[in-house]
C-alpha cells in the first residue's frame, strides 16, 4: 500500500511538473495541415462581428475625443519642396537646400528648376559631375545666419567666372540668409 | 543667451550600396522668421549624427525616405525622434528603424523603385529650449510591433507631455504652451494593402484634443473609424500626432501609427443550401479572403444543427497558419470526411480562425449545414397481367 501511495504521489509530482513548468508558447509558424492548431485549442467561442454591430459598439463608446468627420490633412509648415532648390543638367537633377545658392549667372538660370524631373542624384555626385559650372564655397556661421556679408570679391571672381556658387558648411550645402539691409545714413 | 526654439527639419533621402539614391539629412532653423536648411550626409545604414547646434527661433526635424523594394511592403515606420520620443511613422508602408537627436540610424531602405519620385516625409519633430517634450504610444491587444489591429477591436492611445511651462512662468513670446493632438489616417488599397503614395485616401479627423499640462492623458479603448470602407473592412492606419505651435510655425513634437487590418470573410463552397446529399458533397472548399496576418484559421465538422461552441473535429486539410506582415488569401479544401461523416444526418461545417484576438481562441467566421441521406426510398406499385 506504501508503494501505491508513492506511485500516486509521483504522478501528482509529475501532473504538478508539466503545469507549473510549461512549454512556452511555440513561435508562431506559416503552414498548413493539423499541427498547425496549437494544442488545447477550445471551440469556438465567438462570432465574427458585423458591421452593424461594430457601428453600435463604436456609437457607444465613450472617450473618443477624436471622433469626427475627415477633413483634408493639414498643410505642413515646412514641405520637402518649399525648402530645396532643385538643379538640372542632362536627364539628371540633385536637391539642394533653399537658398543656398549665392551666385546664379544669368546662363545658368535654366538650369534651377522649380519641380524636379528627371534622375535623382545625390549631391556630391552631381557636383563631382558638373564640376566645370558648379562650385562650393564655405560660409562661417555668421555668413549663414546673414550677421555677416559674403564679401564682395569672393563673388566677384565667380561672376567673371559665370560658374554657379553653392554655400557649404563643413562640406554640406547651406541656405544663407541675407544680412538686413543697411540703414541709410 | 538661451537659444529660443529650434525647428528642425531632416530630410532622409535613403539609398543603400547604390549610386543613384543618398542618405542625407536635412535640418531646418527658423531664424526671426526665415528659414536656414543644412543637408548632411548619411553615408552608411547605421549612423550617429550630431545636431548643430544653431541659434535660432525653433528647429523642426523631419526625416524623409524612399521606399525600398527588397523589404516587405507592409512595415511601419519607427522613429525615435528626440530623447526618449517616439514617432510612429509609416512611409508607404516601409520599416525604418530611426533614433534621431543624437541622430543613431538604422534605416534599411534601398534604391527608389522610381528615381524621380522625391523622398517621403517620415517623421517631425520640433526640439529646442522652449519647446514642450511629447510622446505618444499605441497599444494593441495584438502585441506585434509595429502596432496593428484588426477593424473590429479598439486599440489604446497614451500621451505624455513634458516641459509644458506652468502658467506663471515667463517665456519668450510664441513659445508653445499647450501640446494640440490630432488624429490622421490613411487608407491603404484593398487588396495590395498599400497607400495610394500620392496622398488620396489621406486626411485628418476634424476634432483633436489639447493638453496644457504635463503628465499623461490615456484613452484605452479607441476604435478605429476609416472612412470610405464599411466598418468591419476598415483597411489602412491612424496615426496620433502631437504638435505645438511656436510663433507662426506648427510643427510635430510626436507621433505613432497603428495599422488596421479587416476582419477575415470567408465561403463555404459546394454545398449549395438545402440540398439533401445521398452522399458527402465531394467538392467542397473555403475560400478565404482577408485572413489575419497571424492567424490560423481551418474547417471544422460536426453532427447536428450549427451551434456556436460545439465540439468539433477539425477537418486537416483546410487548416492554414500565417505569420506574417499582411492580410492574406486562401483557398483550401475540405476533405477527408468519410471517416467522420458516418451515419445520415445533419452536419454542420464551420470555419474558425484564431488570431491574437478573443485571448487566442477561435472565432467562428461562417457556417453551412448539409444532410446526408443514403437511403433511398421508392414508393411504386407493381401491377402484373395474366394473359
Amino acid at each position: 500500500m506504501s508503494t501505491a501511495g508513492t506511485i500516486y504521489v509521483l504522478i501528482t509530482c509529475a501532473v504538478f511538473h508539466t503545469v507549473a513548468f510549461g512549454q512556452a508558447p511555440a513561435p508562431r509558424v506559416a503552414g498548413t495541415g493539423l499541427g498547425m492548431i496549437p494544442p488545447n485549442v477550445s471551440n469556438p467561442t465567438a462570432e465574427a462581428m458585423t458591421d452593424e454591430e461594430l457601428q453600435r459598439l463604436r456609437d457607444g463608446a465613450v472617450d473618443q475625443p477624436f471622433a469626427s468627420k475627415p477633413v483634408p490633412s493639414r498643410q505642413n509648415s515646412f514641405s520637402l519642396e518649399a525648402l530645396s532648390s532643385f538643379l538640372t543638367f542632362g536627364d539628371r537633377f540633385t536637391m539642394l537646400p533653399k537658398g543656398c545658392v549665392v551666385n546664379l549667372p544669368a546662363e545658368l538660370e535654366s538650369r534651377m528648376i522649380a519641380r524636379p524631373t528627371g534622375k535623382l542624384t545625390p549631391w556630391p555626385e552631381f557636383l563631382a559631375a558638373n564640376r566645370n559650372w558648379i562650385r562650393c564655397i564655405d560660409v562661417s556661421k555668421d555668413q549663414v545666419m546673414g550677421k555677416v556679408k559674403i564679401p564682395d570679391e569672393t563673388l566677384e571672381a565667380y561672376r567673371k567666372a559665370k560658374v554657379l556658387v553653392v554655400a557649404c558648411h563643413e562640406g554640406s550645402p547651406i541656405t544663407v540668409l541675407a544680412p538686413p539691409p543697411v540703414a541709410s545714413p | 543667451m538661451k537659444a529660443p526654439a529650434i525647428v528642425i527639419f531632416g530630410f532622409l533621402v535613403l539609398g543603400a550600396g547604390s549610386a543613384e539614391a543618398v542618405d542625407f539629412i536635412r535640418q531646418i532653423q527658423l531664424v526671426n522668421g526665415q528659414t536656414i536648411v543644412y543637408d548632411t550626409p548619411v553615408s552608411a545604414k547605421s549612423d550617429t549624427r550630431w545636431s548643430k547646434p544653431v541659434e535660432g527661433s525653433g528647429s523642426v526635424f523631419q526625416l524623409y525616405a524612399y521606399k525600398d523594394d527588397s523589404l516587405s511592403s507592409l512595415s511601419l515606420v519607427d522613429a525615435n525622434v528626440g530623447s526618449a520620443v517616439h514617432a510612429n511613422v509609416s512611409l508607404s508602408s516601409h520599416l525604418v528603424n530611426i533614433s534621431a537627436w543624437g541622430l543613431t540610424i538604422d534605416i534599411f531602405l534601398g534604391t527608389p523603385e522610381k528615381s524621380e519620385f522625391l523622398p517621403d516625409l517620415l517623421a517631425e519633430k520640433m526640439v529646442g529650449s522652449y519647446i514642450p517634450e511629447a510622446s505618444v504610444t499605441i497599444v494593441s491587444q495584438d502585441t506585434h510591433h509595429p502596432p496593428r489591429t484588426r477593424a473590429d477591436k479598439p486599440y489604446g492611445v497614451r500621451f505624455q507631455v513634458g516641459k509644458l511651462p506652468p502658467v506663471e512662468q515667463q517665456v519668450p513670446q510664441g513659445s508653445p504652451r499647450t501640446v494640440q493632438i490630432e488624429q490622421s489616417y490613411k487608407l491603404y488599397h484593398p487588396t495590395l494593402f498599400l497607400p495610394a503614395g500620392n496622398g488620396a485616401g489621406e486626411g485628418r479627423y476634424s476634432s483633436g484634443v489639447e493638453l496644457s499640462k504635463n503628465g499623461v492623458f490615456s484613452l484605452p479603448t479607441i476604435y478605429q473609424q476609416l472612412p470610405g470602407y464599411l466598418p468591419t473592412q476598415g483597411t489602412g492606419e491612424e496615426t496620433f500626432t502631437a504638435y505645438v505651435k511656436s510663433g507662426n510655425t506648427t510643427a510635430a513634437v510626436a507621433a505613432a501609427t497603428i495599422q488596421i487590418w479587416p476582419v477575415a470573410n470567408v465561403q463555404i463552397q459546394g454545398i449549395p443550401a438545402n440540398r439533401r446529399f445521398m452522399d458527402i458533397p465531394d467538392k467542397i472548399q473555403v475560400e478565404m479572403n482577408n485572413l489575419y496576418p497571424d492567424s490560423i484559421t481551418y474547417a471544422r465538422i460536426y453532427k447536428g444543427e450549427p451551434r456556436l461552441g460545439a465540439e468539433g473535429i477539425t477537418v486537416g486539410s483546410s487548416v492554414i497558419s500565417h505569420n506574417t506582415y499582411a492580410p492574406q488569401k486562401a483557398v483550401v479544401p475540405v476533405t477527408g470526411l468519410e471517416s467522420i461523416v458516418n451515419t445520415d444526418g445533419t452536419y454542420t461545417i464551420e470555419v474558425v480562425t484564431i488570431t491574437p484576438f478573443n485571448n487566442r481562441e477561435p472565432e467562428r467566421l461562417a457556417y453551412a449545414t448539409f444532410e446526408v441521406d443514403r437511403l433511398i426510398e421508392i414508393n411504386a406499385a407493381t401491377t402484373t397481367y395474366s394473359q
